[in-house]
């Protein structure tokens, strides 16, 4: 990617997971909708179906429960059952400067998914991190 | 409050900030907006805490508070482990669902590349 020289560094976060390296890319990509805790960023609530199309050049978008549709990015890498790439940018026009990368390992007992997002720092005000919209509000209220 | 933060304008402003630091009317020659405009957004920017002013000779510079990064990235990191954590529950869930393996999960930040 090229990517690591930047600065900042990318986010990095892990987890380890009871199943087959096989079943938690399934799970993970067609599963999406399901286990994606966060807000739609569109509108506030809870998107009522998020979906990555599963091949090079696909979507990642969500669809609220009023119907909209949004997208969220475009698949980059699709290499099941190790790797899924794309570019994210929910809530902003599209882009590709930032981008996700998950890595699925098998270890002990399972699966290590390693999730990668490079160039954060673009993400701004507009990031589907509803938390950080609120700190920016919060953060507005009390400089005012 | 939160109709200020969804203000495109003022969101492009942090871009171009985030690119380097720039005066009003750097800004305003990249911006269809006017220059008492772009200081007005850069004022409530500012008083926020998200933007910092710096004088250099007679002019005025306007960047990103570094510290509204650092903020930012800490926001970003948990956003990420709170969706890994409920992929992990999801996914081991859904696997003991259908009769295999269930065990507890876990997550946990790696150490971050420099």
């Amino acid at each position: 990617m090229g990517k690591e020289k930047e600065t900042p560094a990318p986010i990095r976060q892990s987890v380890h997971v009871d199943c087959s390296i096989e079943e938690t890319f399934r799970l993970f990509t067609e599963g999406f909708g399901e286990w994606w805790p966060l807000p739609s960023c569109a509108e506030g609530e809870k998107a009522e179906h998020i979906d990555i199309e599963p091949w090079r050049g696909g979507k990642v978008s969500e669809r609220t429960r009023s119907g909209k549709e949004h997208e969220w990015g475009t698949v980059i890498a699709w290499d099941p059952p190790d790797r899924v790439e794309f570019t994210w940018h929910p809530g902003r026009p599209d882009d590709s400067d930032q981008t996700v990368t998950v890595d699925f390992r098998v270890e002990a007992d399972g699966t290590r998914v390693t999730l990668t997002h490079y160039g954060w720092q673009w993400a701004g005000v507009a990031t589907c991190a509803s938390r950080f919209a609120t700190f920016v509000a919060e953060q507005m209220l009390v400089a005012v | 409050m939160l109709g200020a933060l969804s203000d495109p304008t003022r969101q492009t402003v942090l871009d171009l900030l985030r690119q380097r630091p720039s005066t009003v009317g750097d800004l305003a020659s990249r911006l269809p907006v006017s220059r008492p405009a772009v200081s007005q957004h850069l004022h409530v920017l500012k008083s926020a805490g998200l933007v910092e002013e710096e004088r250099r000779g007679t002019r005025h510079y306007f960047r990103l508070n570094p510290r509204s990064l650092a903020e930012l990235r800490a926001h970003i990191d948990s956003m990420w482990r709170d969706a890994l954590a409920a992929f992990a529950e999801f996914a081991n869930k859904e696997t003991g669902d259908h009769g295999k393996r269930k065990g507890n999960t876990r997550t946990d930040s790696t150490k971050r590349p420099r």
